[in-house]
């Protein structure tokens, strides 16, 4: 099989998972306790009017029922609509919308962040083992790994920001200090899981003869280093970045919620408080499909990065 | 992929040897010391972490009567914080007993029947997986109300698929083999396969991401308090204890310095020790 027929299959392989994201996110809002249309009315006029709640109950669709209501949540969430907020009478999906650049920015400079010094230290451990950088690199990765993300997002505000004023505390602007404490903060854990795999990745790979007859045929270190080893130390290293995706769209809630950061983290945690069920669905739905779709990037990125992989 | 080992010198063997020893040594210290810590709270909390509040001593700093100095009602933070221990160890523990129950039961029923209950099994392990990590739990949380034990409830119904997987597989590998099939002649049950042949297949691993898993559970039980989801006041749980201290950084860092440390020390207890008992019990499985 070729790549397209590959790239096809991986994509239809995404759609019964798509499927089952919308009906667990659809059955989780069922079991909310209570009626949505009275918990609406009591919340935006105080009283529940038994005839306005049936009229509401039937343009809604929800004396539907419940496996047709399923279907036509599914038909409106696929067309990219995913209902109105209860507070802001807004389309969910423009809410959420707003919020990408802001989570996305985020989420890019950790990645970003996180691969920058993750493989440059694992590299530099790998090459100087069992030496004094390679055993703080080790000592890196083991408090990397553990260390809860809201506090070291804590540590760096109080840190730079209360002590040394050396950054804004939190919030959100155009200029990157605001990004530097989230971006790090979000970034550790996944950093420090690529700079372990990234030195034991290399140790195998330097080892191996081609990179001998590399060094042999007379090539500089650097492109020994760069074209050959680490080229081929990459595919596990992609992988567990893969694997590290989901921790990091979970952090991105976390950290949003440390630096008061406008994110569709943020937008979940608030709307969970003020049980705004639409939102919450909507984002739920909206970063799930989101993670279905980097990990279909990512399961690509090997066909560009190990051409002898089989497409099976 | 795979290029042919180095040789193992003594030097380096040693050196391994060494380390496998010091992740089990440290994690398995810190572990210990935590559950001493919460088993004899009493004894070694020095007021009660809730009702003892003296609003004389709001936000007191860290010294004289207060080791860590004290919260918004003149709490303990110390006091509070060894409390706090049993908090997230119970929770810890009880949500890895669902998902060690949980992850044992479906993958030897989806490995062993196969099948459309396989189908299910597995397809409902992958929807899971489909979610990013805490925000499934985060879903369950928004929908059945913050309380702690919902945390357990969200967190067990998560966490039982990498158990799940890893059970199934073994399965599929040990059900064909000839061993299997002669103590099937001989007259043993299912359950005896299961028992005799399966279960010390998969131990070392089970114990492995159980030790692993109550590090997680406890991170997540941590970040959904934090998030306010959680363990609501006044349960002296670490995340919400850092909740509160997040809007009082600038006056009162303690309130959020040391139960971070608290959840920091116990998280990296548990993983050293996952990571020293992989290397002890099963050293072919890699990060």
């Amino acid at each position: 099989m070729g790549i397209l027929g590959f790239i096809a299959r991986r994509l239809l392989l995404a759609v019964p998972v798509f499927v089952g994201v919308t009906l667990v996110t659809f059955v989780l809002m069922q079991i909310v306790p209570g009626d949505p249309v009275a918990l609406l009315m009591e919340e935006k006029v105080a009283s529940v009017d038994p005839d306005a709640a049936r009229i509401i109950r039937a343009k809604w669709g929800l004396d539907d029922p419940v496996p047709l209501q399923y279907l036509k949540f599914l038909r409106n969430a696929v067309r990219g609509d995913l209902g109105i907020s209860y507070r802001t009478d807004r389309s969910v999906l423009a809410s959420i919308l707003e919020r990408v650049p802001a989570t996305a920015t985020l989420a890019v400079a950790a990645l970003g962040l996180a691969i920058l010094i993750g493989v440059a230290t694992g590299i530099i451990a790998a090459l100087r083992q069992n030496t004094m950088f390679d055993s703080a690199s080790i000592i890196f990765a083991t408090i990397g790994v553990s260390i809860p993300n809201f506090w070291l997002g804590l540590l760096l505000i109080y840190l730079l920001a209360v002590q040394w004023r050396w950054l804004p505390p939190s919030g959100y602007g155009p200029a990157y200090p605001y990004l530097i404490m989230p971006a790090i903060t979000l970034g550790t854990a996944l950093s420090a899981v690529i700079a372990r795999l990234t030195r034991s990745s290399m140790l195998d790979v330097i080892r191996a003869d081609y990179i001998r007859t590399a060094r042999a045929k007379g090539l500089a270190d650097r492109r020994v280093l760069l074209a050959h080893a680490l080229r081929n130390a990459a595919i596990p290293i992609i992988t567990v970045i893969g694997v590290q995706l989901s921790g990091l769209l979970s952090g991105t809630v976390i950290t949003e919620r440390v630096f008061s950061w406008p994110g569709i983290g943020r937008l979940l945690v608030d709307s969970i408080a003020v049980r705004d069920l639409p939102m919450v669905q909507g984002c739920v739905l909206f970063i799930a499909t989101v993670f279905i779709g980097l990990n279909l990037c990512v399961d690509l990125s090997y066909v560009v990065l190990d051409p002898r992989i089989k497409y099976e | 992929m795979k290029t042919q080992p180095a040789p193992i010198t003594h030097g380096r063997s040693g050196w391994r040897r060494a380390r496998k020893l010091r992740n089990l040594t440290i994690g398995g210290a810190i572990v210990a010391a935590l559950i001493a810590v919460a088993l004899l709270a009493p004894w070694i909390a020095p007021r009660d972490p809730i009702r003892d509040a003296d609003l004389n001593n709001y936000l007191h700093p860290p010294g004289g009567r207060y080791l860590m100095g004290a919260d918004l009602f003149g709490r303990d933070v110390f006091s509070r914080i060894v409390y706090g221990a049993r908090v997230s160890l119970g929770i810890g523990a009880a949500v890895q007993a669902s998902a060690l129950t949980l992850g044992l039961a479906l993958g030897l029923l989806s490995g062993f029947y196969g099948g459309w209950v396989d189908n299910l099994i597995m397809r409902l392990a992958e929807i899971i997986f489909a979610f990013p990590g805490l925000l499934f739990a985060i879903a369950i949380m928004a929908v059945i109300g913050p309380s702690l034990y919902n945390v357990f409830l969200a967190l067990g119904l998560v966490s039982w698929t990498a158990l799940a997987r890893l059970v199934r597989g073994q399965v599929l590998t040990i059900k064909h083999q000839e061993y299997v099939d002669a103590a099937r002649a001989l007259g043993a049950s299912n359950a005896r396969i299961i028992v005799r042949h399966i279960l010390p297949n998969v131990a070392a691993a089970a114990i492995v991401l159980v030790t692993l898993g109550i590090g997680s559970a406890i991170l997540a039980e941590a970040s959904l308090s934090f998030l306010g989801l959680g363990a609501q006041p006044p349960t002296p749980s670490w995340g919400s204890m850092l909740s509160t201290g997040r809007d009082y950084l600038r006056q009162a860092p303690w309130l959020s310095i040391y139960p971070g440390l608290a959840i920091f020390l116990t998280v990296m207890g548990f993983n050293l020790l996952g990571d020293g008992l992989r290397d002890l019990l099963d050293p072919r499985m890699q990060t």
